[in-house]
């Protein structure tokens, strides 16, 4: 796939209208009433003719807007007062280059000589700039344009709720509907249909490849055609000589990119197929990392209505909205076909069964939505600090130099010399800070594709798109610039008043003191709420990691071994195989057990079924709870170490004599036999099944994620299970060693080339490395979430610092006074502190009640953790509180350490 | 009553100033159409921002060289926009303004200085 650059106008003119409109304020309020509303208007057409030559374009307006809007607000506020003209008029645009070029190197040389605060603010700045670009960056590729497919707004995801069964969402489509929606939809077209599937590449060394069984409506439904060869059309997938289209990153480890691929016939599954196409890179729908997509073919008088196994999306027609689709939709499933039969029907009538059409991207972002947001929010709060915290450091510096600006004001400077002579330092500033907060956003992204979870869409093409560099670079231009003039813009005192008072700072009233003093409240406020959501979501990952899973991650390799199909076509034959691998590798050295079953903890799927209890009629009123099947081996439990509560486990001659026996988690005796004993019952997992009988009893272990443990039935799995009929025969093996896990790989992959060369053993890890994927989204977003909260922390600090240090060397006098009048050092160093306390306890209290407001957003992200936990409220105001004072430490003795003979004597 | 004050005062104007009373001598026209005007105009080379844009018709209409003309039922698509117009005295620094450059542009000639582009 080509990179596409996302559109940065994400919010549409509007939203850039308002920003621009907002920034207005920057002109005086007479000119803003004037030219105010048709600027707006005019800067909106202006945005819209550009939006037209596409993304970098637009770019480039907004930044050209954006960059020239305070200089000519700062031009129109000095022509208020000054009505003197440009000292520029009359010069050449040559010469206006030159004195602009010689005043940026004047600036850069007065900033040289001040490098701590050269260095203070241009860090800050990239800090900001950096961390605020990247994670946009992240979320715009995954949230805002998760779908790099042409018109993906047209796109929607074909689901039903059936409120008859207490689902809102989730059954998706069958072959019937399919058929039946296709033919008759007038509102949506383009409808397609998959299921997933697995083969077994013939070849060498055989490989297990993923694929998706896709209708070939498919790829007109993404408007994605093959770069290399074609896709396969309807006549040749109902005939069954579709062949295949593989993925671009199986053309190239397979094929070398090379074109000569395309006709090329490769075994599946022991059949031959034909490569038809190559998918461009990065194209995974409907699942990340596919190999290879095989016709489907539902016919149009399909006569098996078929199960809810079917993902489907399909295009809105011109003039059609998801709502109107789905109301046609209800209204076609009232003329489902007969020849479905009265069962479906009844079907439809109990389950309630109602088409819903989510967009494609809602159903996408579904699950990493809410966590993006919330990392964007969180930099966003990074954002407004560092700008806070370059205001102060600006003020601190305009406060020194009011002596310089009287000075040069007396010798003739006008006003816009001045304010050229302080925006040549802003504009530095910006640049570099900008500069560099690109460059960290640049390696700070390529950590995000690295360490972000590997669920979100899209991840690996995130990069930094223009309009975002150049938004963040105007925010930390605006901020240098503006506060940087601050020295120009205040009414000047004459240079006698100046020098009379004979203090540089001497004018620096209390107003400058306070402003300073709320942007550190403010900076601290900002602080606690990031240190608040880290340590909640630093807590959920501490429960997550110490949970109890109820089995014994430890040293147990995993991996699968399918059998293909037409090599394996009876069951017998399976069983076998699987049986003797199973005996083989538990007889290898290092190996203390062997458990096979058809899913893996944590697989990610899970047969939901409903149990019928023996002697109990059904109740048509409750909805019974939906239970996960797996098929174990008889060595599972003590392989797994899953503990057992209560009964016993099957033996292998239970096994062998294909026993009815089945072992339930303890939740699933609490929810089916919440007053009776579990063991002895017997259930059955649908009305056609046979009847189980339950005789142990274990722990309870996560089925999806770790944070969940659904009730459970383990029923056999071999030799002779009744009803265990997976179509590729392929089962996950988790071997248990005496010896690091991953040494048995090879051996193991010996034993099953010894049993049949022919099938690949895949999907090799460790069972804890699962766990550890498991947690990855909460520990990434923990991760993020931490660096924005140790950013804030330390710009906190330094706010703290910064403020009353400057307090102290302003009040030195004073002090000098007090002490010579007999205060004691220790009087004077705690009354800093406590100045210092103040400004922290303020901002700590307004943090405290942003965290209680804001924290609430992250509940669904949270686990063991309530989101107004009160542990973690108090830890955090202590620590940020005991930070705080710390950082009034070093001016507080430099404050006790005051003589009163020298400051004294300096007047 | 008409000002009395001296169109040559105003000179030189700036490429901006001048460009914006040239398109005004169309007739009254809004600040979008006229940025319009002077980008298709130069062909791209001068492409005002928003934020010039409007300070070059601020200073003009401050200066008295246009002004706004008077409310009128005026339809269009986004609501009520302001209209300029020249005044007499920017009718006559644009009169002004292009007679000194035809001097100059005279000037060069004589010295065979002057050539139109290719093509023109």
């Amino acid at each position: 796939m080509p990179a596409r650059h996302p559109d940065p106008d994400l919010h549409g003119p509007g939203f850039w209208a308002a920003v621009f409109s907002a920034a207005l304020t920057l002109y005086p309020r007479a000119y803003r009433e004037r030219m105010g509303p048709d600027m707006v208007r005019t800067f909106r057409r202006q945005l819209s003719d550009v939006r037209r030559e596409g993304a970098p374009g637009s770019a480039l307006f907004l930044l050209r807007e954006f960059a020239g809007l305070p200089f000519h607000a700062i031009r129109e506020r000095f022509r208020d007062g000054d009505r003197g003209r440009s000292p520029d008029r009359g010069r050449s645009g040559f010469e206006r280059i030159t004195r602009g070029l010689l005043e940026l190197k004047q600036a850069s040389r007065r900033l040289r000589r001040s490098p701590g605060f050269t260095t203070a603010s241009v860090l800050t700045l990239a800090l900001g700039v950096g961390a605020t670009t990247a994670v946009y960056s992240l979320v715009q590729s995954t949230v805002i344009d998760p779908l790099p497919y042409p018109d993906s707004d047209e796109l929607v995801w074909m689901d039903h709720a059936a409120p008859g069964l207490g689902s809102e969402r989730g059954l998706s489509m069958t072959d019937g509907l399919f058929a039946h929606y296709s033919q008759g939809s007038t509102q949506l077209r383009d409808m397609a249909v998959w299921l997933y599937a697995d083969f077994t590449l013939a070849a060498d060394e055989p490989e297990r490849l993923s694929a998706a069984a896709v209708t070939p409506s498919f790829f007109a439904a993404m408007r994605t055609p093959p770069v290399a060869g074609r896709a396969f059309g309807d006549e040749e997938a109902r005939v069954g000589q579709g062949g295949v289209v593989i993925s671009h990153d199986l053309w190239y480890e397979r094929f070398g990119g090379s074109p000569d691929a395309i006709g090329r016939v490769i075994r599946l599954d022991g059949q031959p197929v034909q490569i038809r196409g190559v998918m461009p890179a990065g194209f995974e729908y409907p699942r990340k990392e596919l190999d290879l997509w095989v016709p489907l073919w539902v016919a149009p008088d399909v006569a098996d209505f078929g199960g809810f196994s079917r993902g489907g999306v399909a295009r809105l027609a011109p003039g059609a909205t998801p709502e109107s689709a789905a109301a046609e939709l209800a209204v076609l499933l009232t003329g489902l076909p007969a020849r479905f039969g009265p069962g479906v029907v009844e079907m439809l009538e109990d389950s309630q069964l109602t088409p819903i059409l989510p967009s494609l991207k809602e159903e996408v972002v579904r699950e990493s939505e809410k966590t993006l947001w919330i990392l964007l929010g969180s930099v966003v709060f990074v954002l407004l600090l560092t700008c806070a915290n370059v205001a102060n450091l600006l003020l601190v510096r305009a406060e020194s130099r009011h002596r310089e600006t009287a000075m040069r004001r007396a010798l003739g400077a006008g006003r816009v010399e001045l304010v050229r002579y302080f925006m040549a330092e802003g504009l530095l500033l910006s640049l570099l800070g900008g500069a560099v907060g690109v460059a960290l956003a640049l390696g700070a992204v390529r950590m995000l594709v690295a360490f972000g979870p590997a669920d979100l869409p899209r991840l690996a093409e995130i990069g930094l798109s223009p309009a975002v560099v150049g938004v963040a670079l105007s925010i930390s231009f605006v901020t240098s610039v503006l506060f940087g003039l601050l020295p120009a813009l205040r009414r000047t005192p004459s240079l006698a008043h100046t020098i009379k008072s004979g203090d540089a700072r001497a004018s620096a009233g209390p107003n400058g003191a306070r402003s300073r003093s709320v942007l550190v409240a403010t900076q601290v406020a900002l602080a606690m709420v990031l240190l608040v959501a880290t340590g909640l979501m630093s807590r959920s990952f501490v429960n997550l990691v110490t949970l109890d899973p109820g089995f014994d991650a430890s040293d147990v390799l995993t991996f699968s071994v399918g059998l293909p199909s037409s090599d394996y076509s009876d069951r017998a034959g399976a069983v076998a195989f699987h049986r003797e691998a199973a005996d083989r590798i538990a007889a290898l050295p290092g190996v203390d057990g062997v458990a096979v079953s058809n899913c893996l903890p944590m697989c990610g799927s899970w047969a939901g079924i409903q149990l019928d209890v023996e002697g109990r009629a059904p109740d048509p009123s409750s909805v019974p709870g939906v239970v996960a099947m797996r098929r174990v081996s008889d060595s599972f439990f003590e392989t797994m170490r899953i503990r057992l509560l209560r009964g016993r486990l099957p033996t292998r001659a239970d096994h062998d004599n294909a026993r009815p026996l089945a072992v339930i988690s303890e939740r699933l005796g609490e929810t089916y036999w919440p007053n009776e004993d579990p063991i002895g019952q017997r259930f059955r997992p649908g009305s056609n099944a046979p009847w189980f009988e339950v005789v142990g009893i274990v722990a309870n272990t996560p089925v999806r994620e770790l944070a969940d443990d659904p009730p459970m039935a383990y029923l056999p799995l071999l030799p002779g299970s009744p009803i265990y009929e997976s179509s590729s025969y392929e089962l996950s093996y988790m071997v248990r060693t005496s010896v690091p896990p991953t040494g048995l790989l090879m051996p193991a992959r010996a034993v099953i080339r010894d049993l049949d060369g022919r099938v690949p053993l895949a999907n090799a890890s460790t069972l804890e490395r699962l766990v550890a994927n498991a947690n990855v989204s909460t520990g990434f977003t923990m991760v993020v979430l931490a660096v924005a909260a140790g950013i804030a922390l330390l710009l906190g600090i330094v706010g703290i610092y910064g403020v009353i240090s400057y307090t102290v060397g302003q009040r030195a006098k004073e002090i000098g006074i007090r002490m010579a009048l007999g205060a004691r050092s220790g009087q004077v160093g705690r009354a800093v502190v406590v100045q210092g306390g103040k400004v922290a306890a303020v901002g700590l209290v307004a943090g405290l009640v942003g965290a209680l407001a804001l924290t609430r957003v992250m509940e669904s992200l949270l686990f063991g953790v309530s989101p107004t936990d009160p542990l973690t409220f108090a830890v955090t105001a202590a620590i940020l509180l005991l930070v705080a004072l710390g950082a009034t430490y070093l001016p507080a003795r430099r404050a006790a350490r005051v003589d009163p003979l020298i400051t004294l004597r300096s007047d | 009553m008409p000002d009395s004050r001296d169109p040559r005062g105003f000179l030189p104007l700036s490429n901006l100033s001048f460009h914006l009373l040239l398109a005004l001598g169309a007739g009254e026209s809004h600040g979008y159409a006229l940025g319009k005007e002077i980008e298709d105009r130069s062909n791209g080379r001068l492409r005002p921002t928003t934020g010039s844009l409007y300070q070059a018709l601020k200073r003009l209409a401050d200066d008295g060289l246009i002004e706004r003309a008077p409310d009128v039922a005026r339809i269009s698509t986004d609501g009520r926009r302001q209209y300029f117009r020249l005044t007499g005295l920017g009718r006559a620094v644009t009169a002004a303004e292009a007679a000194r450059l035809h001097e100059l542009v005279r000037l060069a000639a004589e010295r065979d200085l002057f050539m139109l582009p290719a093509g023109a």
